[in-house]
C-alpha cells in the first residue's frame, strides 16, 4: 500500500499499449492535463517486473491486450505491488465503465487516489482512444478515397484512347453509367478496367 | 428450422480447444435449430469476457469454471451476480515442463512415468529440493488466469506433491498465445493450461506436457457457460434454448467420428487459429507421450456427463479459492456460491428429452460426481471446513 505523499504528489500512470500512435495520443493528453509522471511499455514481456519497478498509481490497457489476464493475476497474488483492482468498482459509475469498454480501454487504479483524479486520468483515456478510432477511420477514408480516384483516372484514360472521348466526355459517361445503376462511380470504373483488360485493350 | 421472436444473440469465446462447443452450435446449425440467431465473438482475456458479459456486451459466455463464483463474490471486480446453466466439459488441460526441467526431473528419478501425478510429483519436489540445496532460483509456473481450475489445479497436485506454491515455485500469468513462447524463452520452467498449448509446446520441440487435468480429478469440469443472472431469470426461454444448442453440440464434439471436421473448423483463423492437425491431437487425447496405460479420458465434451454443472464441483473451486486466500471464508459466502452453479437449470431446458435428469441430480443421487482425487483425498461438500483442515498445504499453513 502506498504511502499518503502519492496522494498529493502527481500520481504514476502506466500506459501499455502496443500501437504506438495511439499510445502518443494518450501521453500527450495526460501531460497535457498535468500529469508528469506517464511511462509507457509497448514490451509486454516480464510485465510483473516492469511494473514492480514503476510501483504504478493507475495503469492504462488497451482491451485488445492479452496482458489484462496477466495484470489480474498479479494483483491477486501479489505481495510485491500494491494491488490495483479494475476501475470504478463502485457500481455507480457503470456509464463511465461502458464508455471506456465502447472506446476499447480499460484502467486500474491502486486503492487511495482521489477519485477526481481517476476520473480526469480515465477521460482522457477514453477521449484520446476514441480520437485516435476517428483518425483511423478517417485515414481509411481518404486512403480509399485515393484509390478510388485513381481508378476512376485510369477508367477515363481507356475511354478516350479507344473511343477518343475527351476527358469531360469520358468522366460524363461514367457518372451517368453509375447513377443509372445505382452504383459508385468507382465501381464502374473498375469495371471499364476490368472489360478492357479482358478484351487485351489498353492498361494505361 | 424454427422462427422465433428471440433477439439476435451475443457469445463471447476464447480460442481455446474447448470453446468447440460454442463453434459447433454456430456452425452446424444448432444454435438455429432452436430459434436462436447467435453471433459469437473471439476475445482476447477472460478479463474481458468478464467485463463485456457483466456490462451486457455479451448475453453470455465461455467462462472458465471459478470466473461466475468469482464474479458473484465479488473477486477482484464488482461483484455481479453470475450463473453457470451448464459446463462445457471436463478435462483438457496439461501440465507442460520445459525440456531442461524434463531432463532435471528424469535425472533425480529414473523410473518417472509420464502422466502419473505421484512419479511426476514426487520427480518435481525432489528437483526443487536439489535447486534449494544448490542455492538456485526457484522454478517459476504459469498458468492463464487465477480464477481458473487449471490454477487450483496446478496448485492442489503440487501441494500434494509437498511443494508449497507462491513459497516453493513462483507463479505467474502468461497468455495463452505467449506460453510456448516464453517457456522457449526461460521466462518460466512449466504451465499448466489448456489446448492445443501444450501439444504446439511439444511440436515445437520446447517442452512436453507431463501430467493431465484429468489425472489429477476425474471429474473436475473445466469451462462453463457463463451469464448475469437477471438476465438468465429474465429469459428463461432462451436460456433453455441456448443449453438444448450446446448440449446437442457438446455430443456431437465428444464424438470420435467428428474429431477430423472438428479440427478443421477450430482451426480456421476466426476460431482457434492453430494447425488442424495440433487440434487434432488434443482432441484424440494423446497429449501426454509414453503415458501409463490406464488413463482417464484427456477431456470430455459431453461424456461422463460432462455438462452437469454439480453445486459440488463450485463448492470445491470455492474451497481452493479460500485455501490460496483469494477469498475469506464464511457461510455467507458458501450460500452464494450455491447460487452460481445451477443444475436445476440445466435439467430444466432438457426435461423434453431426459425426464429423468431432475431426478438423478438430486443430492442422495450423486452418482455421476466424483468427489475424490488422486492422492486419496476425497471432498465432501457438506464437510467444507472439515475438508479444508484435512489438506496440509493452504495459504495459512506456510
Amino acid at each position: 500500500m502506498k504511502g499518503p505523499a502519492s496522494v498529493n504528489a502527481s500520481p504514476i500512470v502506466v500506459v501499455i499499449d502496443e500501437n504506438d500512435v495511439r499510445a502518443a495520443i494518450l501521453e500527450d493528453g495526460l501531460r497535457e492535463a498535468g500529469l508528469v509522471n506517464v511511462h509507457r511499455l509497448s514490451d509486454t514481456t516480464n510485465l510483473m517486473r516492469q511494473l514492480v519497478r514503476l510501483d504504478p498509481d493507475v495503469i492504462i490497457i488497451d482491451l485488445e491486450n492479452p496482458s489484462r489476464d496477466v495484470l489480474e493475476q498479479m494483483f491477486l497474488v501479489s505481495r510485491s505491488v500494491s494491488r490495483p483492482v479494475a476501475m470504478f468498482v463502485d457500481q455507480s459509475d457503470s456509464e463511465r465503465t461502458n464508455a471506456a469498454m465502447d472506446a476499447g480501454v480499460s484502467a486500474y487504479v491502486v486503492d487511495g487516489l482521489k477519485k477526481e483524479r481517476i476520473k480526469t486520468i480515465v477521460d482522457m483515456a477514453i477521449s484520446r482512444f476514441n480520437t485516435f478510432s476517428k483518425l483511423r477511420i478517417e485515414l481509411e477514408e481518404a486512403r480509399s478515397e485515393l484509390a478510388d480516384r485513381k481508378v476512376i483516372e485510369r477508367a477515363k484514360g481507356i475511354m478516350m484512347q479507344s473511343r477518343g472521348m475527351s476527358e469531360d466526355e469520358a468522366y460524363t459517361l461514367l457518372r451517368r453509367t453509375a447513377m443509372t445503376q445505382k452504383k459508385r462511380l468507382a465501381d464502374i470504373a473498375q469495371s471499364v478496367i476490368t472489360a478492357s483488360e479482358l478484351l487485351g485493350g489498353a492498361t494505361s | 428450422m424454427t422462427t422465433s421472436n428471440f433477439p439476435k444473440i451475443h457469445l463471447g469465446f476464447i480460442p481455446l480447444v474447448d470453446s468447440a462447443p460454442l463453434v459447433i452450435a454456430a456452425q452446424k446449425g444448432f444454435f438455429a435449430r432452436n430459434g436462436l440467431d447467435v453471433e459469437l465473438h473471439k476475445e482476447v482475456s477472460w478479463a474481458n469476457i468478464r467485463d463485456r458479459t457483466i456490462h451486457h456486451h455479451f448475453h453470455a459466455a465461455q467462462m472458465l469454471g471459478p470466473m461466475p463464483i468469482a464474479a458473484s463474490l465479488g473477486l477482484g471486480h464488482l461483484k455481479v451476480d453470475l450463473i453457470t446453466p451448464m459446463a462445457l466439459g471436463m478435462g483438457g488441460n496439461a501440465v507442460t515442463v520445459s525440456n531442461d526441467l524434463l531432463a532435471s526431473m528424469r535425472s533425480v528419478q529414473k523410473d518417472l512415468v509420464l502422466g502419473d501425478p505421484v512419479s511426476v510429483g514426487r520427480a518435481l519436489a525432489k528437483c526443487m529440493a536439489r535447486r534449494k540445496q544448490q542455492a538456485r532460483e526457484q522454478l517459476t509456473f504459469a498458468v492463464v488466469y487465477p480464477f481458473s481450475a487449471h490454477n487450483y489445479e496446478l496448485r492442489y497436485w503440487l501441494a500434494a506433491s509437498g511443494i508449497r506454491p507462491d513459497y516453493d515455485v513462483r507463479f505467474t500469468a502468461v497468455p495463452p498465445s505467449q506460453m510456448v513462447a516464453a517457456l522457449k524463452e526461460g521466462h518460466i520452467d512449466g504451465f499448466c493450461v489448456g489446448e492445443p498449448w501444450s501439444t504446439l509446446a511439444d511440436q515445437e520441440n520446447v517442452g512436453q506436457a507431463v501430467l493431465s487435468k484429468s489425472a489429477i480429478w476425474p471429474g473436475c469440469l473445466e469451462k462453463v457457460l457463463g451469464m448475469r443472472t437477471d438476465w438468465a431469470e429474465a429469459h428463461p426461454d432462451i436460456v433453455d434454448a441456448l443449453i438444448v444448442s450446446l448440449d446437442a453440440a457438446c455430443a456431437w464434439c465428444e464424438a470420435p467420428e467428428n474429431h477430423n471436421e472438428l479440427a478443421g473448423i477450430l482451426s480456421q483463423e476466426e476460431f482457434v487459429g492453430t494447425s488442424a492437425e495440433a487440434i487434432g491431437r488434443s482432441l484424440s487425447g494423446n497429449v501426454i507421450k509414453e503415458t501409463s496405460a490406464a488413463k482417464t479420458a484427456f477431456m470430455s465434451f459431453h461424456a461422463n456427463a460432462a455438462n452437469i454443472p454439480w453445486t459440488a464441483q463450485s463448492l470445491w473451486l470455492y474451497s481452493q479459492m479460500v485455501r490460496w486466500g483469494h477469498v475469506a471464508h464464511s457461510p455467507q459466502g458458501v450460500e452464494v456460491v450455491k447460487q452460481v452453479y445451477r443444475p436445476d437449470i440445466y435439467a430444466r431446458a432438457l426435461a423434453a428429452s431426459a425426464p429423468n435428469l431432475a431426478h438423478q441430480m438430486t443430492p442422495e443421487k450423486t452418482d455421476f460426481f466424483s468427489g475424490r482425487f488422486y492422492d486419496g483425498h476425497a471432498f465432501d461438500p457438506a464437510e467444507i471446513e472439515q475438508y479444508l483442515s484435512s489438506l496440509e498445504v493452504s495459504a495459512y499453513s506456510v
